[in-house]
């Protein structure tokens, strides 16, 4: 299964890479917030879905539990974060990244370690997570740093997550 | 005692006795149990934001200290600096860790920080019966020995444990437990600790606070070094960064979870357990369809109880009746008959008389009012709704440039916004702090005055509600915007801990809510009085009608109200609750229209909340910014209300 946005493919000329390049967008005074992409290879520019409100509500819908797996056991190279995570689910975290060095701490402190399970409650309006027997909110940016590498149906009324 | 073979420590001496933790272990209920004073407590962390003290009777000539609460060491926000400060300022006769017993991992983190402290350490496992509910059953004597000292399981609220705990204490000892880093950081730690100065913590602590880059260790060591040596420390850091190819912090973080897991797994028995109906209604209170349900369910009782409730049925009963018919009269009469100089009469049962105007205002308008909020507040706190609301208004928030921790601030504001003001405090960032002020002095009316406002706008129409409500969000979130995008810096994201939904305890609740009654009549009565007396002299000088002309042009022309409205507005200077109670009274008489209510309440909702406010204002952020936000505050007030009479001219409104 493919849960990583991180490549596009140009609709012209078929090369994928990643909308964060900005081929042909130096110089621009608009390019911060831009929502376009720009493909380096041809300069073809289209809009881009993850950066409109509407694409990003559709995509959320598509995300919902049903529409997507709940089972998922790694080894396909995938990006998978917490946020990616269908609620509902126990995911193993593997690692955080991105975060400031003081919020990786804290989500350390509160248990997010490598290895362990965690339990998404929720994330709508924000991610919900249970960690041993406490319930963290984050925010779905904060939960986009905590990378996981599997996940699976998370069977009341067993409530611990498994370590 | 539970000190056995290499952990046992020496016999601690002299100092006072600190109460740390995670926030929302019941930190304040162990330090009610151990001196019998009361502070506040709640369920959402972060209640505690100063420092609080006590005697210990069990103790003679010790003192308790009850501390902001403290996830882990390098502290991160404000209240969590205030503890972290403590310990290294202090010198303890014995630190008391208050731990959540279900949560014991994160509980042991802080506890391996402790002791490397070598400070005189007692474990409290607190909440024992909730991780006994959650299926948790933990061999406390097998944790004793591996950490070297005394772990006591209690039940604070139910007072479980409690004598226990108070004889550890009596009895405590620096723990032995000394954890190895990986040979990188020892390498490091040990020329460091070298040339520690001399700390109340040891110095192989100290080092590793400033290896891992703790501010307030780093300010600590400011303050005892010349900055060479300071630079000299800093390169060393850097230099063991450079060969760990990470963070410092997040190596030694790793090395003792590693320790806290081998603990934990040989402490802790996990049998299953069933979801409580606490659990279920918690995850049914962030829910993105039933969230919102209950939110409005909450808001429609709170509406019911305080604003029809406390500030229509008390007050008519206390105001009309009470005060109207049976006391003021009686007063009068007794006054006139008795006293024969009319002047000192007028003064006190006159229209601006300290009775009938001070006292009446604050004992028959006010205090049925923020009674009610009160004890509304209490049960809200208490159940631990509180921190769920933070997770619906989250989107609210960041378009103000927060997130939805603001939302406990904001809605502790409701009660008081002086104490709203010190609790912004939980929030990360100087910059959110600030924000998170300036609405609070702006558009966060406190409850006396959302009880009057409430009052006022029930009785011109709900319709008159509604658009007071939106004007104030409106202007709330506009400047909100505005503010995030001219004070330079980042928007922390929102990371909150959810405790479990309790039942609130009847007498905690009633405890708190008689607390803050009181604090308020200490507070507001002499305010009241002073404002009264100020009224009379201004109007026996003649002064009164002259300011009213003054302000003529603002107050008549601009906001369209009749002139004895500057009176209320003068009032609302002093506290905007007192303005408030000023305009309802001119209502009373039939002198405000309905759309002129809806302009005073407006304008008068979005002035500065107090004096109080404003000293605990400039005592967080300083004069000049306080001298700022004054200076947006009233012109803004003033500015909203004229636009929203010249909106509702055009739309009709009369």
């Amino acid at each position: 299964m493919d849960m990583s946005p991180t490549l596009t493919t140009c609709p012209l000329c078929g090369h994928r890479f990643s909308p964060d390049e900005r081929g042909h967008c130096h110089g621009c005074p608009l390019v911060k917030g831009c929502g376009t992409t720009c493909c380096p290879a041809c300069g073809y520019v289209d809009v881009d879905p993850q950066r409109t409100a509407i694409g990003r509500w559709f995509a959320a819908r598509r995300r919902r539990p049903g529409s997507r797996p709940m089972r998922w056991q790694g080894g396909d190279g995938a990006r998978v974060t917490l946020a990616d995570v269908p609620a509902g689910c126990l995911a193993r975290i593997v690692a955080i990244e991105g975060a400031p060095s003081s919020r990786r701490q804290q989500l350390r402190a509160y248990g997010l370690l490598a290895g362990d399970w965690v339990r998404v409650v929720q994330h709508v309006p924000v991610t919900v997570a249970v960690v041993e027997h406490t319930e963290l909110a984050l925010e779905t940016d904060l939960a986009r740093c905590i990378l996981v590498d599997a996940f699976e149906p998370w069977v009341p009324p067993s409530a611990q997550p498994r370590r | 005692m539970n000190c056995h073979g290499e952990t046992e420590g020496v016999a601690s001496a002299g100092g006072s006795i600190a109460l740390v933790g995670n926030s929302n272990v019941g930190k304040s209920v162990v330090f009610h149990r151990l001196t019998g004073r009361y502070v506040n407590v709640s369920n959402y962390p972060g209640t505690t934001v100063e420092i609080a003290r006590g005697s210990a009777p069990f103790l003679p000539e010790s003192v308790v200290i009850d501390t902001p609460g403290l996830l882990m060491l390098p502290a991160n926000s404000e209240d969590e600096r205030i503890t972290a400060d403590l310990l290294l300022r202090d010198p303890f006769r014995a630190v008391v860790q208050v731990g959540d017993a279900k949560n014991l991992r994160r509980t042991l983190l802080l506890t391996l920080q402790l002791a490397e402290m070598e400070l005189p350490l007692v474990l409290a496992l607190n909440m024992m019966d909730e991780a006994e509910a959650h299926g948790l059953h933990l061999q406390t004597e097998t944790l004793s020995q591996a950490l070297g000292i005394p772990v006591i399981p209690t039940v604070a609220v139910q007072r479980r444990g409690i004598d226990r705990l108070e004889q550890a204490i009596a009895e405590a000892r620096a723990s032995r437990y000394r954890l190895t880093y990986p040979a990188e950081v020892e390498a490091e730690l040990a020329p460091l600790a070298e040339g520690m100065p001399d700390s109340p913590i040891s110095a192989r602590a100290l080092a590793l606070l400033w290896l891992a880059g703790d501010q307030a260790a780093g300010d600590w060591l400011g303050q005892r070094m010349e900055a060479s040596v300071l630079d000299g420390l800093a390169a060393r850091r850097d230099r063991l960064a450079m060969a760990l190819g990470e963070s410092p912090a997040d190596v030694i973080q790793r090395a003792r979870w590693a320790a806290v897991n081998q603990i934990a797994e040989a402490t802790i028995q996990e049998t299953e357990a069933t979801r409580s109906l606490g659990q279920r209604l918690g995850d049914l209170a962030t829910h993105r369809v039933w969230g919102p349900a209950i939110l409005g369910v909450v808001v429609f009782g709170l509406y019911e109880f305080v604003g029809v409730f406390g500030a229509q049925t008390l007050v008519r009963w206390m105001e009309a009746g009470l005060f109207g018919k049976v006391v003021n009269p009686w007063l009068t009469d007794w006054l006139t008959r008795w006293i024969p100089i009319p002047l000192v009469v007028d003064a006190l049962v006159g229209p601006y008389g300290l009775w009938t105007m001070g006292l009446t205002y604050a004992l028959a308008l006010i205090l049925p009012i923020v009674s009610t909020f009160f004890l509304a507040f209490g049960l809200m706190e208490d159940s631990g709704y509180l921190p769920r609301l933070a997770v619906l208004s989250h989107r609210l928030f960041r378009i103000m440039g927060l997130n939805g921790k603001a939302v406990l601030p904001m809605v502790l504001g409701l009660g008081c916004v002086t104490t709203a003001t010190l609790t912004t405090r939980i929030l990360e960032t100087r910059r959110e702090r600030l924000l998170a002020v300036l609405l609070l002095a702006l558009a966060i009316p406190c409850s006396a005055q959302l009880g009057v406002v409430m009052g006022m706008l029930g009785a011109v129409s709900f319709q008159a509600t509604l658009v007071w409500l939106a004007v104030v969000a409106a202007v709330l979130i506009c400047v909100g915007w505005l503010a995030a995008r001219l004070v330079p810096g980042e928007r922390s994201s929102l990371m909150l801990e959810l405790p479990p939904l309790r039942l609130p305890v009847a007498a905690n609740v009633l405890v708190k809510t008689a607390a803050r009654l009181e604090w308020y009549l200490k507070e507001v009565v002499p305010l009241f009085l002073l404002g009264s007396l100020l009224v009379f002299v201004l109007d026996q000088t003649g002064l009164l009608s002259r300011m009213a002309r003054l302000t003529e042009p603002l107050v008549t022309g601009w906001l369209g109200l009749p002139a004895e409205a500057s009176l209320a507005f003068l009032l609302g200077f002093l506290r905007r609750d007192f303005g408030a109670t000023g305009l309802f009274a001119l209502q009373s008489r039939g002198l405000l229209s309905a759309s002129q209510t809806l302009v005073a309440m407006v304008t008068i909702t979005l002035f500065i909340p107090c004096i109080a406010a404003v000293m605990m204002i400039a005592r967080q952020h300083g004069w000049r910014t306080t001298a700022a936000i004054v200076a947006v505050v009233f012109p803004l007030a003033f500015l909203v209300g004229g636009l929203l009479r010249i909106l509702l001219q055009a739309t009709g409104w009369t």
